[in-house]
């Protein structure tokens, strides 16, 4: 049903397919032209443009929704632009390599995001120790590899579980306070994990930890320059490749417990605690599992940091940055799992563009916060209803075949 | 016979602080019935449910289902026995889906969790397939509308709709005992009629299923309640059939001395 409206409405043919690329493209250019141009003239640009379509958009909802609908009816042809766009990015930021480096932070800050948005957005359980968190998985991936010699991906997968584990210390507090005073409880935690490392000896002190081994995969090290054959690419490549591997595998995951039982059930224990419970709800067991879980993804964005620059130290781990990552998930969406890529881009990559504000940054954060939290509490997104079309159709689809199958013995 | 009791409470009580809310109350209702919780406002009605419910821990006194004292049984766990409510200000969770508001209700059915949802989708598919299903059944028999707006936030309906939707949650959990808190609280007398036929329709519906029901229109009481309980500040101070408590003077003084 959901199909035939698409094709109602949308641009149909070839027509649609070339719109649905030919935006991807638009887009794709005018980002990627703020990161080349070394003042600052295609941001402003682009803003006036970007607000010119908001402004326009809603006054013709009619061609809004047609394009919609046709992005939706081109479904699969728009994730392989975008695919193939990314894939892209090294090439085009051949020669700033700064900027992929950037581009590949904002990646990590997106994957930390997609930890805490399980935790915040969808479970609503205030996390403002997520710098903290990602300390528990830099430390632990740096002090494995400098101490024990152990291999990058067991490095980054054991960052990740004990990341998750040391969690469930925070846990008991998180379980008895609520609301306003979790925060409160998180951002002590946040204080006390910098304190520690920084007094602690085995953590390196305030000099913290120094020569961690690069990104090396079964003797591909990612500290050469990415040689392709036709062109070398900088060994930001290698980094900024491997971020997207990941970033696709944890929003896929993301997205999928989010169209589940767990979506529903954290949704639930959100909105009203003791209807879930009268539902049979185990809620403190749900909460410890996607607060657990949140903080593997948080951790293993800290694993791959301290990988990536060979270099931790506590103020890398600092509470401003646990504000950011709350920023990024209440400004994109919340329980909105593209809201969190748009998040990161709005708060990680356009400020570093705009250095001359660098000083009143955080300033200017406070104030996006407020703005957003009164006018449009849900993020900049809009709520996406949880679908099961989907698994539906999978499964009538099964059913079918299952039919036809006997039919055909039948006969 | 005693298999026959579905619950029973013995001196169930509980205080806050100097007030006695509910005091040594004892109830029993018959499997399979419908039985009238009535009494004047504060007089301890929703308490009780909440203590059934385990969402409050009586101070005194337990209570039995199906033979089973659950006293101190942690909500989620009361729940999985098979005792499902509704609320007396409605409960839904207003920005989810309709679909949503019911899916929660077949929580302690479900298998299929974490592992299942990223990595095993077929599986779950099935699951889902199957609470849609069922999902969309109870929803039709209280209204078709419901169906065609099942994917619509439930904060969009209109008050008489969204406790169907919440009478339907309680339903999906298939519960053996369904507590219902004031179900016409805020609806027109036409309103209040359908919703009588929805409760018939929910006894049809299950083979196995005993309602108690708080309500302030005598007429949903008179017209569908085998058995009625009065509570008068806490206390049980009368019982019978509708008949018997409407002549009896104590329940008459309580109600008049009240809204007179
Ligand atoms: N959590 C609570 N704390 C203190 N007093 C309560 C609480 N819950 C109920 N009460 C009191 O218990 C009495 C019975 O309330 P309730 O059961 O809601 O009455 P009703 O019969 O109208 O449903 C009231 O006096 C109410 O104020
Ligand atoms: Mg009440």
């Amino acid at each position: 049903m959901a199909n035939n409206q698409h094709e109602k409405e949308a641009f149909r043919g070839t027509g649609g397919l070339l719109l649905t690329l030919g935006i991807e493209l638009v887009l794709y250019a005018l980002i990627m032209a703020i990161f080349l141009d070394h003042g600052g003239t295609t941001l402003i640009i682009d803003v006036i443009l970007a607000a010119a379509a908001i402004v326009y958009f809603k006054r013709n909802h009619a061609l809004a929704d047609k394009i919609s609908a046709t992005l939706a009816a081109n479904r699969k042809a728009a994730w392989i632009g975008v695919i193939v766009l990314l894939l892209a990015v090294p090439f085009v930021l051949q020669a700033s390599a700064y900027w992929l480096f950037i581009v590949i932070t904002a990646g990590l800050f997106m994957m930390a995001c997609l930890g805490l948005n399980i935790q915040l957005g969808s479970t609503g359980m205030m996390n403002l120790a997520g710098a903290a968190f990602q300390a528990f998985g830099a430390y632990t991936a740096g002090l494995l590899a400098l101490n024990y010699g152990l291999p990058t991906w067991l490095t980054l997968l054991a960052g990740a579980l004990v990341t998750g584990l040391f969690s469930i210390l925070l846990f008991i507090p998180v379980l008895k306070t609520k609301g306003h005073y979790l925060a409160l409880v998180t951002i002590a935690f946040q204080f006390m994990v910098v304190i520690l490392v920084e007094n602690m000896e085995w953590t390196g002190g305030p000099q913290g930890l120094k020569n961690i081994p690069l990104m090396n995969f079964f003797g591909y090290s990612f500290n050469e320059p990415l040689n392709l054959g036709f062109i070398t690419l900088h060994k930001y490549a290698n980094y900024y490749y491997f971020t997207l591997l990941l970033l696709f595998a944890l929003g896929i995951a993301a997205h999928r417990i989010y169209h589940s039982w767990v979506g529903v059930t954290a949704a639930t224990i959100r909105d009203d605690e003791v209807a879930a419970q009268t539902n049979g709800v185990q809620v403190n067991k749900w909460k410890l599992t996607l607060f657990v879980l949140g903080n593997c993804f948080i951790g293993l964005s800290g694993a791959f940091y301290s990988h990536m620059v060979g270099f931790i130290s506590p103020p890398n781990f600092a509470f401003d940055k646990s504000l950011v990552m709350v920023s990024i998930v209440i400004l994109g969406g919340m329980d909105n799992v593209l809201g969190i890529i748009l998040g990161a881009f709005l708060l990680i990559i356009l400020p570093e563009k705009l250095r001359f504000i660098q000083d009143y940054r955080f300033m200017i954060y406070g104030i996006v916060l407020i703005v957003m939290l009164i006018f449009q509490p849900r993020g900049l997104l809009p709520f996406v209803p949880r679908s099961y079309a989907e698994l539906i159709q999978r499964y009538r689809h099964k059913l079918l075949q299952g039919k036809k199958a006997q039919g055909g013995q039948e006969a | 016979m005693n298999n026959n009791k579905i619950l029973y409470t013995q001196d169930l009580s509980i205080h806050f602080g100097g007030l006695v809310a509910v005091d040594r109350v004892n109830i029993e209702v018959q499997r399979n019935t419908i039985l009238g919780l009535i009494g004047p406002n504060g007089s301890g009605k929703t308490t009780i449910f909440n203590m059934l419910t385990g969402l409050y821990i009586p101070t005194g006194g337990n209570f039995f289902f199906e033979g089973e004292s659950l006293l101190g049984k942690p909500p989620y766990e009361i729940a999985r026995k098979g005792i499902a409510r509704t609320f007396q200000s409605s409960r839904l969770c207003l920005d989810l889906s309709v679909l949503d508001n019911v899916f929660i209700g077949m929580h302690p059915r479900q298998k299929h969790w974490l592992t299942s949802a990223v990595f095993r989708r077929s599986a779950l598919a099935e699951e889902v397939y199957q609470a849609y299903e069922k999902a969309m059944h109870l929803l039709n028999i209280f209204n078709p509308e419901l169906v065609k707006r099942s994917s619509e936030p439930a904060g969009r309906l209109p008050q008489i709709d969204r406790r169907r939707v919440e009478i339907c949650r309680a339903m999906a959990m298939s519960p053996k005992l369904l507590l219902l808190d004031e179900p016409s609280a805020g609806m027109t007398p036409e309103e209040i009629t359908e919703l009588m036929n929805d409760i018939r329709k929910v006894q049809q519906e299950s083979e196995d299923i005993t309602i108690i029901i708080v309500e302030h229109v005598m007429s949903v009481i008179r017209t569908i309640t085998d058995h009625v309980v009065v509570l008068n500040f806490g206390r049980k101070i009368a019982e019978g059939t509708f008949h018997e408590i409407s002549h009896n003077p104590e329940v008459r003084e309580a109600y008049l001395g009240k809204r007179g």
